[in-house]
């Protein structure tokens, strides 16, 4: 890396930091659903795609203020997550796990098609939460950057919380540990897998939101949500830490890596992906997948 | 109503069941051989396209349908095989006949490997990981310059099969044809022996495979291996088919689609993948018929065909997740049993999770 | 005819010593039963066996060579197959096929001859049929052979999982808890079942059990463990003397 100053450097890893906490904040949503149903939702970076747009219709089109405009999105997208589950991928109860699967990845594609036709296929804008920049001595961060990073740590130790220690929480590890008897001990599993849902596609939206005032938003948005998914395989798929720790990593060194080889930009998160798979098949902070025979 | 007499082992063995089903294949062959005698250039085109595809598929099929292993990563090895033999053939002059098939090998020793790296990995992290050897397939060909001929890609020169030029839509119909054919052979065989067994054996229960003797880290690089010949093959008959071919040809979304064809066709079935092949390359024109007939607000959006494309394949996932091929056998059955159907006939067990997770 | 031998195996899982210092030795063309409380350690003994986990220390020979060098794949070829607690069938396949597999190592690997079907293939899956059919016949599976396995009734998997193994003509077989989810005459059946499989076929019987009347008719001798550890060995009514191992299953002081 000829002639990155060290002042450069802090700037990338900053960049990279907020950019892997946005990744993350995806992430965390696929994992929350994973953790309590094992369904993996392909369509994630859909819903944070649908997130940017339903932002840019009551913030940009409507002329909503800013904040109130940013809650709506967030109610409707936790409507939308809830109803997802609810009408559609709970048909598929008591089927094979591959069957969601492939579910969500034609909802991706069904989601992607739709906001074409409803908002157009082009890039729009979508203000920022907070305008400006923090300026540190000669590095200058956007506010936004920096909410995005407060806003992924406060979530991240909410959650961790939650699951470890709130009886809603743990009601919802219970849905995967054993989902029959879930719903013999009364747990309300039709309900809380919904509602997992939402607060999934509520993340997402938070993710989308951030991102579209950087990236612009458009219907090719949620491919972003791929290296979410390469994040949380290297933290180890099902765990909230690991997903954030392993986005963290992949946004930390992907500016580097795009420097040094420009002909290749975008898959030095894969490649980190396929390094740390192949020294710790099953993630960094990984949840042990073996069968008891 | 139709009974089933068995009368020797051969009888399951063979390839066909009984003298009728033989019949009616053969009968579907002969259509096939004769259909440039009464179809024009364009539909033969869409046919090769649907053979093509079905080789893709077949290959597809043998790793996730019946080694159980999900790829994502099925065009990135159409996109190997095609650009092994577009540059075999242009830029090192290597005859036709020897290109296509060295082409698909060096596609199954790429498969191979990637078979060996990823034969510890399951469930979604193979998805992703296959996922993501598209992703950088697709750019690792868009980045090597002169070789690939980078993002403008690489025109693709005819087929030369002994100094016989195969140039004519019928030729070319006739030769995808032949190794479609083939193919479908090649499966079947590979699933009435040892190997194809092994390989359901794999996807069924790993642990009971290994004490029944099977190296299963040996046997699913095995089933990458097959399945990216399989799919080179379709790469090199596709760049012909295309006469030109980029790296975009066959991203990620060709992957997607891929894999979701063998679904709708019907998952872990030959006539799955065939009958995928045939949706995925008539539904654009399906549905450039049907926009005919709607608003034009609708029919003009870019969309649009995504869209039907995606709500079909949710429309399957909910109502059939057997795929059309799973549908027809329904409806074959109904009129072998006429009338005494019953819908209980299919229905299935109900699995509930149960994780295998152990933190 | 070899004997399987397994020499101060320890096993632990984290803390928790799973298997602890254990040592038995089978005869050949007996039927020996391991019985203990739930939680004994008994099915990790068999994993162990079969090369699903390692042992911290000790030794395991079948016919006086050691298997620890081997694979789980490996396994099979030292002629040890087994049972399973929780049925590992492949849900999917037929019957038939399911048996079909279990021919597995009586064959090789031979990719082209497969892919193009040339003769000497035609020849071997006649083989591979016949064998498997004379399993069917000796467990009375006739009726089922083309059905899928998943929609089997309960009794008829789990005769079909001990089918699988026996295909694989083995010299000693690993019957993880056979009668387990079985109705009163199911059981019966297993027992002559494994009777028959000592008498007519010669093959070592190795068993996991509950069910103290099963026990009792078939074995030849009994092992009981509890928390991993030896606790007594000898004839059915020996075992079942023993104040150990009545302590171990009722409770109370254990000496």
């Amino acid at each position: 890396m000829t002639g990155l100053s060290f002042a450069d450097a802090i700037q990338l890893l900053l960049v990279g930091l907020s950019q892997g906490c946005l990744y993350s904040l995806i992430a965390i949503g696929l994992v929350l659903v994973y953790k309590a149903t094992e369904q993996v939702n392909f369509a994630q970076g859909e819903f944070m795609m649908l997130g940017a747009f339903v932002g840019y219709q009551f913030i940009v089109l409507w002329g909503l203020p800013y904040w109130l405009g940013a809650l709506l999105t967030l109610v409707f997208m936790g409507g939308f997550g809830y109803g997802v589950d609810a009408l559609v991928v709970r048909r598929l109860t008591g089927q094979p796990v591959f069957t969601v699967f492939i579910l969500t990845l034609a909802l991706g594609i069904a989601l992607r098609a739709v906001a074409g036709i409803v908002w157009g296929f082009g890039n729009y804008s979508l203000p920022a939460p907070v305008e400006g920049n923090l300026t540190l001595g000669s590095v200058i961060i956007g506010w936004s950057s920096v909410l995005a990073i407060l806003v992924t740590a406060i979530v991240a130790s909410g959650l961790y919380a939650f699951f470890r220690y709130a009886r809603q929480g743990v009601a919802m590890q219970a849905l995967s540990l054993n989902q029959l008897a879930a719903f013999y001990m009364g747990i309300p599993v039709k309900r809380l897998t919904s509602s997992i849902w939402a607060m999934s596609a509520i993340f997402g939206a938070i993710a989308g939101l951030l991102l579209g005032p950087v990236t612009l938003v458009s219907t090719q948005m949620g491919f972003v949500g791929f290296k979410a998914f390469a994040g949380a395989i290297v933290g180890g798929f099902g765990s909230i830490p690991g997903a954030v720790l392993g986005c963290l990593l992949i946004g930390v060194t992907e500016p580097f890596f795009d420097i040094m080889f420009p002909t290749f930009k975008g898959i030095g998160a894969y490649l980190i992906m396929f390094v740390v798979l192949l020294i710790r098949p099953e993630g960094l902070l990984a949840q042990i997948y073996a069968k008891k025979v | 109503m139709r009974v089933l007499f068995r009368k020797s082992y051969k009888q399951d063995i063979r390839l066909f069941r009984d003298r009728t089903q033989a019949f009616w294949y053969l009968l579907f062959l002969c259509i096939a051989l004769a259909a440039p005698l009464f179809l024009d250039g364009y539909f033969l085109d869409e046919l090769s396209f649907v053979y093509i595809y079905a080789i893709a598929g077949l290959g597809l099929m043998i790793l996730t349908g019946f080694s159980g292993q999900v790829s994502f990563g099925q065009a990135a090895f159409v996109a190997i095989g095609a650009y092994a033999h577009t540059i075999l053939l242009s830029r090192y002059g290597v005859p036709w006949i020897l290109s296509l098939p060295l082409a698909a090998l060096i596609t199954g020793l790429v498969g191979l490997a990637i078979g060996r790296i990823c034969g510890r990995m399951h469930g979604l992290y193979l998805a992703i990981a296959t996922l993501s050897i598209a992703i950088v397939t697709e750019r690792l060909i868009g980045g090597g310059g002169g070789f690939t001929g980078g993002h403008r890609g690489l025109p693709v020169p005819g087929i030369d099969i002994f100094g016989i030029a195969i140039d004519q839509s019928w030729k070319t119909y006739l030769l995808n044809l032949a190794f479609f054919v083939g193919a479908i052979l090649m499966t079947r065989n590979l699933l009435r022996t040892r190997s194809g067994r092994a390989l359901i054996a794999i996807r069924d229960s790993e642990v009971s495979a290994r004490s029944l003797g099977t190296n299963v880290a040996f046997y699913k690089a095995y089933a990458f291996f097959l399945s990216a010949v399989f799919a080179g093959l379709a790469g090199g008959l596709l760049a012909h088919a295309f006469y030109y071919i980029t790296p975009e040809t066959f991203g990620m979304g060709e992957s997607i689609r891929l894999l979701l064809m063998i679904v709708v066709g019907g998952i872990g079935t030959i006539h799955g993948a065939i009958f995928g092949a045939f949706f995925i390359v008539l539904l654009p024109t399906v549905l450039s018929w049907v926009k005919v007939i709607l608003p034009s607000a609708i029919a003009t959006s870019g969309g649009f065909d995504s869209l039907a494309f995606g709500l079909i394949l949710l429309g399957f996932i909910l109502f059939e997740p057997d795929g059309l091929y799973g549908r027809w056998v329904k409806i074959h059955h109904y009129f072998n049993v006429f009338p005494m159907y019953k819908r209980r006939s299919f229905q299935r067990q109900k699995t509930f999770l149960k994780t295998e997770r152990l933190k | 005819m070899s004997w399987l031998e397994v020499e101060n195996v320890s096993l632990a899982f984290g803390g928790l010593k799973a298997v602890d210092n254990l040592s038995f030795s089978v005869e050949p063309g007996k039927v020996f039963t391991i019985i203990g409380p739930n939680g004994a350690g008994k099915s990790t003994v068999f994993n162990l066996i079969c090369r699903i986990y390692d042992p911290l220390e000790g030794d395991i020979r079948f016919g006086g060579e050691s298997l620890l060098g081997a694979k789980p794949h490996e396994v099979i070829n030292h002629g040890i197959a087994r049972t399973f607690q929780n049925i590992e069938l492949f849900e999917h396949a037929s019957l038939l096929d399911n048996l079909l597999i279990g021919r597995f190592r009586h064959g090789r690997f031979s990719p082209l001859s497969e892919l193009f079907f040339l003769p000497g293939q035609l020849r071997q899956e006649l083989e591979h049929r016949r064998k498997a059919e004379e399993v069917i016949e000796f467990l009375d599976l006739e009726g089922y052979r083309h059905a899928r396995v998943a929609d089997l009734p309960y009794g008829v998997r789990k005769k079909t999982e001990m089918a699988r193994a026996l295909v694989a003509s083995p010299e000693i077989l690993l019957l993880d808890e056979p009668s387990s989810g079985l109705t009163t005459e199911e059981t019966d059946d297993t027992a002559f079942v494994i009777e028959d499989i000592r008498e007519d076929l010669g093959i070592t019987v190795v068993m996991i059990e509950h069910d103290m009347k099963l026990v009792n008719k078939v074995s030849d001798k009994v092992l009981a463990i509890n928390e991993g550890r030896f606790l007594a060995t000898g004839s059915a009514s020996e075992v079942q003397d023993d104040p150990d191992v009545q302590a171990a299953y009722l409770g109370g002081e254990v000496a």
